[in-house]
């Protein structure tokens, strides 16, 4: 062990471990020019050197710290975050579009429209448009198709 | 064998596939450059048809026809070589991918556990996956294109695990020591892999788009670049990949690293470099598919916030390891 003095701190509201010295304006006290050390076992004291006190060990009790920390809900907040994964990953590879066919009668002829509206993050529907048309021609063309195998 | 003799080979391989890798790059690197001078041939010889079919006009004699000849000869002879060197970059591509599989097999031999534990091993595992992906779709997908920016990005990241990561193979730190290993570290190697692929589209995109702009405005386009799909092709194709790799990114980085955080380091985020930078890239990315998805964003601008999101997520993986310490710095970087 070793000692140190010097004037009391003032109160700095800074949070300090009370098992920590701050030595930083302490000066430690020195016997035959070295730095002061003794042992000392419960119940013994020791003579501070200048007259400035003494020091007794009177005993010791034996401590533990424990720290409790409890977080609930995280299997709910896990559950959470892969269903929105599950979302995000439908949003993601679900490709929205609607294609719409009109067939409407104009001075006697019949008047076939096929239009199609892209609302997802890749580019336009590509060639389905021209898939549907071609697929209502051959349909058009081809007489008394069987309808069971057209349904889908 | 003994994993002494394993880490041996392992050390032997690595460093023989990289120079491998880079004679592939300068294969490809030839088939680009023969694509630039076969266009400048071209572009002569068209001249030359042009003046000879005005002859043809005037005297109605046949060089226009013999002209034509010359360009259609020519065409062909330049497309030759540039299919004799990206065939040669493949093979090379392929040899060199066989030794890597090798050095990464003898790597986790030598460890005695899976080969991504730091950074040198994760950054030829990771390589590794960039190549086996490459060699998988080359052929279905026809990505011969990709073929200089693939093994240009292997090779310097083979280069530089060699150079400046390499750890001798040895036991993990104890932190590493969970099953999540395997979940975390693959799930964010094959997404790096993944926004590398989609960044080097982009890039590609961008030189792509301005080519065809020329070719409207009446220029020429290089035969490299017709080579390339088309700009539009390339920019869905990015988005593909993007959009694979970010929620796979999302799971891996950003809710099982957390929880191997948790059962490692006692708290789920603790704003520890590596983090903070998984989640900038996770935001940049976000942004890309937001922009795309509610604001209408292609082509130009799109292409930019991926490549934006490619460097991040390099600074992430290399930046952050060799700049500043955090805890995932492991045996050293």
């Amino acid at each position: 062990m070793t000692a140190y003095y010097g004037r009391p701190q003032p109160e700095t509201g800074k949070p300090q471990s009370v098992y920590q010295l701050d030595k930083s304006k302490l000066t430690q006290f020195e016997k035959n020019g070295d730095k002061l050390r003794f042992q000392l076992a419960p119940g013994q004291s020791v003579k501070l050197p200048n007259n400035a006190g003494s020091l007794t060990f009177d005993g010791y009790s034996r401590w533990v710290k424990l720290q409790v920390s409890h977080t609930p809900g995280t299997d709910l907040a896990l559950a959470g975050i892969l269903l929105a994964i599950l979302g995000l990953m439908g949003s993601l590879f679900v490709h929205p579009r609607r294609t719409w066919v009109r067939v409407r009668t104009e001075d006697g002829r019949t008047v076939v429209e096929v239009a199609g509206l892209d609302r997802g993050p890749e580019r336009g529907l590509g060639d389905e448009l021209q898939a549907i048309t071609e697929a209502l021609r051959t349909k058009a063309l081809t007489p008394d198709p069987p309808t069971t195998q057209e349904k889908k | 064998m003994t994993p002494e003799t394993y880490a041996q080979v392992s050390n032997l391989l690595i460093p023989t596939a990289t120079v491998i890798y880079a004679l592939a790059m300068v294969s490809h690197a030839m088939e680009w450059a023969l694509g630039r001078a076969g266009v400048a041939k071209t572009a002569v010889v068209q001249q030359e048809v042009l003046v000879a079919s005005d002859g043809e006009q005037v005297t109605g004699g046949s060089a226009g026809s013999s002209a034509t000849d010359d360009v259609d000869e020519a065409a062909t002879r330049g497309t030759e070589r540039i299919e004799a060197a990206s065939r040669i970059g493949l093979l090379l591509t392929w040899l060199a991918f066989v030794l890597h599989l090798g050095g990464v097999v003898t790597r986790g031999l030598a460890a005695g556990r899976v080969p991504w534990g730091n950074m040198y091993e994760f950054s030829i595992t990771a390589s590794l996956a960039v190549a086996v992906v490459y060699l998988l779709f080359v052929h279905r997908y026809k990505l011969q294109w990709l073929g200089l920016g693939v093994t240009l990005v292997v090779a310097a990241v083979l280069g530089l695990a060699t150079l400046a990561l390499y750890t001798p193979a040895g036991p993990l730190v104890p932190a590493l020591h969970s099953y999540w290993l395997v979940i975390h570290v693959s799930a964010a190697a094959i997404s790096g892999g993944a926004f590398t692929v989609g960044g080097l589209v982009s890039v590609l995109y961008l030189i792509k788009a301005r080519a065809e702009r020329r070719v409207l405005a009446g220029g020429t386009m290089s035969a490299s670049l017709r080579r390339l799909p088309s700009a539009e092709a390339m920019d869905g194709t990015a988005y593909k990949v993007l959009a694979f790799a970010f929620p796979l990114w999302t799971f891996g980085v950003l809710v099982a690293g957390p929880i191997w955080a948790e059962y490692a380091w006692g708290r789920y985020w603790g704003w520890d470099p590596k983090e903070v930078w998984s989640l900038v890239t996770w935001v940049v990315y976000a942004a890309y598919l937001h922009a795309r998805a509610t604001a209408g964003w292609r082509g130009h601008r799109a292409a930019t916030i991926a490549i934006v999101g490619w460097f991040v997520f390099i600074f992430n993986f290399v930046g952050v390891n060799l700049l500043v310490s955090g805890l995932h710095s492991y045996a050293g970087v």
